[in-house]
């Protein structure tokens, strides 16, 4: 049964929000999914640029109001993107 | 990948145009430094009277500016921070502190390099092993804390510092200091500094160009993407050097640099560490400051506050060497920051400190 974890990277510094990705992505199964919240499009490109490099299925989405209500408490006015990163089956 | 394409581009660019400046009338192996210029700058303000090193340089101006412009353009231009400002204000102030002891930012370092200047082999070492210990550090957990969202007007008032310092560059009015003698003295026709510089910020913003990021990221992912930016500066400048004939293999006798390799080790050393745990080299921190990054911006204004500091006390080095009060900021200097990066881990009671808002 794959998992779906989700992480907050929202206003981390270079290089924290790949760091985290890479500890989720290192902990997964193959066919888990990791959402990794991010709010700057440098993050974005980097979460990505990794998860990719690492076999990983990656798209990128923009919190709707469904997500905002069930899986962030916080407000998320600002702009955001969710990497949704679907763990592959070699890291 | 268009990114891989674009660092690699960006890289050769700056490269290039370093060289082109040091042609037109910047001093040598000092391309676009953002230490030095920052200093310089730090000198036209009267901040420091070091009457060799005063000139508001339009390349950091440039690069900020170039990053607010194309930034605003494609949408990425936000105001934000809040991420401890006073102790990035005091990386940035240690940042400089070990830059001005091996005499230079990791940009100059590696034009040295590529100039045949194996004073900076030994300060790349030295920046390669201050990166790793903030590696250390950043593996622990440790973080500055989250920025947030803040209203516009803060991202603009970097951008409006840059404005003021190119208008006084361009009038010259009485109280702005201008080097007569020295490197201070030595530079490229205004405008094309300023141009090179929004070039610079501009191409720079689009790849995310950063040196400390290019070590940092071979030692935590493995992934040499930054990296291969830092090579195509070395490998353009390397070029221009050698057609030019201003490639000089050696320690001795180097343009601007001393020979105590302790020092330029230990110097930058700090560098990397600072860098490190700020998340951005020297000229990293002027871009975002450019983008709205706040914090980026505190760490520029630390970075000017440094360099006066460096040149009032006397710990700044010059080809005759590295002062004894130049060795004691430097050890001091690591003490703040490794005390700084031990803080900074999580702690048990908080459960980390990456979640706190």
């Amino acid at each position: 049964m794959p998992r779906n974890t989700q992480i907050d990277a929202r206003g981390l510094s270079c290089p924290q929000p790949v760091m985290l990705a890479q500890k989720a992505i290192l902990a997964a199964s193959a066919g888990d999914v990791i959402e990794v919240l991010v709010d700057n499009v440098v993050a974005r490109e980097n979460v990505t640029r990794f998860a990719a490099s690492r076999g990983c299925q990656v798209k990128t989405a923009v919190p709707d109001a469904r997500t905002r209500q069930s899986d962030y408490e916080d407000d998320l006015d600002e702009e955001c993107f969710i990497v949704r990163i679907t763990v592959g089956g070699a890291r | 990948m268009k990114r891989s394409g674009l660092i690699i581009v960006s890289g050769l660019v700056i490269g290039a145009l370093s060289i082109l400046l040091m042609r037109m009338g910047n001093p040598a192996s000092m391309g676009v430094c953002v230490a030095c210029f920052i200093r310089d700058i730090a000198g036209g303000l009267g901040l420091h009277r070091a009457a060799a090193v005063q000139y508001l340089r339009p390349e950091v101006p440039g690069f900020i500016l170039g990053a607010t412009i194309v930034s605003s353009i494609t949408g990425e231009f936000r105001s934000r921070g809040g991420s401890s400002p006073i102790i990035r204000f005091v990386l940035g102030f240690l940042m400089i502190i070990g830059a001005l002891v091996f005499l230079g930012c990791p940009l100059r370092m590696v034009l040295r390099l590529a100039a045949g200047d194996l004073n900076a082999l030994v300060g790349l070492f030295g920046f390669a092993a201050g990166v790793l210990v903030g590696v250390v550090f950043l593996r622990k957990g440790f973080s500055l804390g989250r920025s947030t969202k803040q209203p516009r007007l803060n991202g603009a008032v970097m951008p409006g510092l840059a404005v003021t310092i190119v208008v006084l560059a361009v009038a010259a009015p009485a109280f702005v200091f201008f080097s007569q003698s020295g490197p201070g003295s030595m530079h490229a026709p205004l405008l094309m500094s300023l141009g090179a510089g929004l070039v610079v910020g501009i191409i720079a913003q689009r790849s995310r160009l950063c040196m400390a990021g290019g070590i940092r990221d071979m030692f935590l992912i493995k992934s040499p993407h930054l990296l291969v930016g830092s090579l195509a500066i070395i490998a353009v400048a390397l070029v221009l050097n050698i057609i030019g004939g201003n490639f000089k293999l050696g320690f001795e006798g180097q343009p601007i640099a001393h020979t105590d390799g302790l020092w330029n080790f230990l110097g930058m050393g700090l560098v990397g560490l600072g860098a490190t745990l700020l998340g951005g080299c020297p000229l990293r921190q002027c871009i975002l400051s450019g983008e709205g990054d706040t914090d980026a911006a505190i760490t520029v204004l630390g970075m000017l506050a440094g360099a006066a500091f460096a040149h009032n006390f006397g710990t700044a080095a010059s080809a005759a060497g590295v002062p004894v009060n130049g060795k004691w900021a430097v050890a001091i200097g690591y003490a703040i920051a490794l005390t700084i990066g031990y803080l900074g881990l999580p702690r048990a009671e908080e459960g980390g400190n990456r979640r706190a808002a």
